[in-house]
């Protein structure tokens, strides 16, 4: 059974039909990498499967549930305890320690006493590496600190599905490993992961299968060897050579 | 000609001036209260109001914000009593007009406040499955209070200067209790320098307290 | 309860004639306080005690004293002190034009303190001395950022002349005052000149909302 799908998605802003139709079936454990150029769509689709932008058409259903199409925000936030999502800006709460960050999930979401999220969040923060800086505010934190506690912040919900929004993309190009590397070993983990991303390299070694999304459409779709090494349109072959212009 | 200065009838009445300045206080504390209390409610309506909610309260805040003060105390207290057919003390009045005004300013630093949490913040809560209570809770109202200080206590600064208007309603705070006793003594200078000095270390010491306040909360900024 | 707006609009002409007033009061105490502010703000800028100190004092005793109680003074009590008399305009335009050179001389020091250092010294480095300096660098660049906090000086002024009612002086406030008193009809009276008041002063702030986005915009 699929552990999400989407049938029919279209999605439009204004004028702007950023989503044409897509359709997609992801199985649990599938690691799903998904490209495209600026403006093709690939964060709206992120955003769309934990319901931070609606659907203006199309259906999308978790562990074969359908999602209620009148979309009311209360049945949303129950959808989202099991959907974590990692965002290109970080968006870690200021106000409050990176402790108090991944903490803060369990806490006010789950309801569980303080004592048990303390321990749950040091945890998850000794697992990207940051045991260490659980005192410390987010404006003491390089990028890729940061990044880092925003992914121990939506583990620590336990989801079954995590989301990454570019989480690479707004990070100086030294700080860019330490988080990729943060994700690699989430691999072991087996949980259902989307990643938009535009570290093709990364892709091809971390992602079960790739998309490459162009248009509001997916126009690849297939394991890494098939679409990075034998894409089938020439658009995908276009979109990846400009990667390589600056390989050395 | 040189001018003889006498302050003994400040001094003999200087009771009066105190039980001015302690209306004053007591005006101002009212004043405040309500005010911050009008402001969040009017701020609330507007940002979350369904339309029949949301544009009486824009109608309030752009009506409040654009006309005298002074209008607002004597309409409150000549005309209101009109349209109710209760007629209210110049405290109560005053009290009431300069709640609502100033709730009016607050409202828009509230609002304010709270539009400049970045989205982010916002989908970063729901996307943990926030709900709204929470969020506003936990995430945005915490950050958003912050930001919030330094425009409320300077509103709560122009609020203190804005009792003296009771006069007009004959309202014994300091400055008419300044000009009841000028009317007896005929030492307006004297009297009226008084009141001006009064006000002024009050008001001074206030805007040092505030700047002190500001200085702490932006330590804390991390 | 019935409005009845007839002996307002009969004696519209009264609250016409105090409108003018108003307007007189307005543009007198700002032109004044606009260009008097630039010499207090620079006086307060400068490290030189005996114009810092004094500049200070100026700013600091109109802005932590309600205005009421300024007006009061102007009329009341200075005249003992010059031994002169003073008509009550005289004295409202010389207590609101002293009060609003206070608030422009902080905002000329904060729009000239704005200006990034490097101006100042790439000026210098030109060969260019104080005068000409400000005219022609440090000025124009500041008065971009001083507009819209001049615009709200002067809606802020335009609410304050109301007080000069308090002083007897025949503005608008004053006349409506007048008017409530003579016809009993404080409903009708106050609500037109609360709507006298907002019709005047409501698009002012849109236009200064309008040219603050407009120059935040620019740069």
């Amino acid at each position: 059974m699929a552990i999400l799908s989407v049938e029919g998605l279209h999605k439009r802003f204004g004028a702007n039909h950023v989503l044409r139709g897509v359709d997609l079936s992801i199985t649990e454990g599938e690691r799903i990498a998904i490209l495209g150029a600026s403006g093709s769509g690939k964060s709206t689709l992120l955003r769309c499967l934990n319901f931070l932008e609606l659907p203006s058409e199309g259906r999308i259903a978790f562990k074969g549930t359908p999602v209620d199409p009148r979309y009311r925000e209360r049945d949303l936030a129950g959808l989202r305890r099991r959907i974590g999502m990692v965002f290109q800006q970080f968006n870690l709460f200021p106000h409050m320690t990176a402790l108090e960050n991944v903490m803060e999930g369990p806490r006010s979401v789950l309801g569980r006493p303080p004592a048990e999220c303390e321990r749950e969040a040091r945890e998850q923060l000794a697992r990207v590496g940051l045991a260490e800086k659980a005192e410390a505010y987010p404006s003491a934190l390089s990028g890729g600190q940061q990044q880092r506690v925003a992914i121990a912040r939506a583990l620590a919900m336990h989801p079954e599905v995590m989301l990454f929004d570019e989480p690479t993309s707004s990070l100086d190009p030294e700080l860019v490993g330490e988080v990729l590397r943060t994700i690699k070993a989430l691999a072991a983990d087996g949980r259902t992961m989307l990643l938009v991303t535009h570290e093709v390299g990364f892709a091809y070694h971390f992602a079960t299968r790739v998309l490459f999304l162009h248009d509001g459409r997916i126009h690849e779709d297939g394991p890494p060897d098939a679409v990075l090494k034998n894409p089938r349109q020439d658009r995908t072959r276009a979109f990846l050579a400009r990667f390589k212009e600056f390989e050395f | 000609m040189s001018y003889v200065w006498d302050f003994s009838p400040v001094f003999r009445d200087a009771g009066l001036l105190v039980e001015g300045l302690a209306n004053t206080l007591k005006l101002s504390g009212l004043a405040l209260v309500g005010g911050l209390v009008i402001g969040l409610l009017l701020a609330l309506a507007r940002i979350w109001g369904p339309r029949l909610v949301a544009w009486p309260a824009i109608a309030i805040i752009e009506f409040f914000r654009n006309t005298p003060p002074l209008v607002h105390f004597f309409w409150i207290f000549y005309a209101l009593p009109i349209v109710t057919g209760v007629s209210l003390a110049p405290l109560a009045a005053a009290a009431i007009a300069l709640s609502i005004q100033s709730g009016a300013f607050f409202a828009e630093v509230y609002r304010a406040g709270i539009e400049s949490i970045e989205r982010g913040q916002w989908e970063a809560g729901r996307a943990l499955g926030m709900r709204f209570s929470a969020l506003m809770r936990r995430i945005v109202l915490p950050q958003a209070l912050r930001r919030m200080i330094a425009p409320l206590t300077e509103r709560g600064f122009e609020l203190v200067k804005t009792t003296a208007l009771a006069a007009t309603l004959a309202y014994g705070e300091l400055l008419y209790q300044a000009m009841v006793i000028t009317s007896r003594s005929f030492r307006p200078l004297e009297l009226y320098t008084t009141v001006a000095v009064i006000f002024f270390v009050l008001l001074f010491g206030a805007s040092l307290g505030i700047r002190w306040l500001e200085a702490r909360v932006a330590r804390g900024q991390r | 309860m019935e409005f009845d707006f007839r002996e307002v609009l009969e004696n519209i002409d009264l609250l016409a004639r105090g409108a003018k007033l108003t307007i007189a009061l307005w543009a007198l105490a700002f032109i004044f306080g606009l260009v008097a502010g630039l010499p207090i703000g620079l006086a307060r800028a400068s490290t030189r005690w005996f114009a810092h100190g004094p500049a200070t004092a100026w700013i600091e005793v109109f802005r932590n004293t309600p205005v009421l109680v300024q007006l009061v003074w102007f009329y009341f009590a200075f005249p003992v002190l010059t031994g002169m008399q003073m008509p009550a305009f005289v004295a409202a335009a010389l207590g609101l034009a002293l009060n609003t050179s206070a608030y422009c001389a902080e905002i000329w020091r904060g729009g000239i303190q704005g200006i990034v250092r490097g101006q100042w010294e790439a000026g210098r480095a030109l060969g260019m001395t104080g005068p000409t300096l400000l005219r022609r660098i440090i000025l124009p660049q500041a008065i971009r950022r001083m507009v819209p906090a001049f615009t709200n000086r002067a809606i802020e002024l335009a609410k304050v002349t109301a007080i000069a009612s308090v002083i007897t002086v025949h503005e608008l406030m004053y006349e409506a005052r007048l008017l409530s008193a003579n016809t009993f009809r404080p409903l009708e009276v106050f609500t037109v000149i609360a709507f006298v008041y907002f019709v005047v002063i409501y698009p002012a702030t849109l236009l200064s909302y309008r040219l603050e986005r407009r120059l935040a915009a620019k740069g």
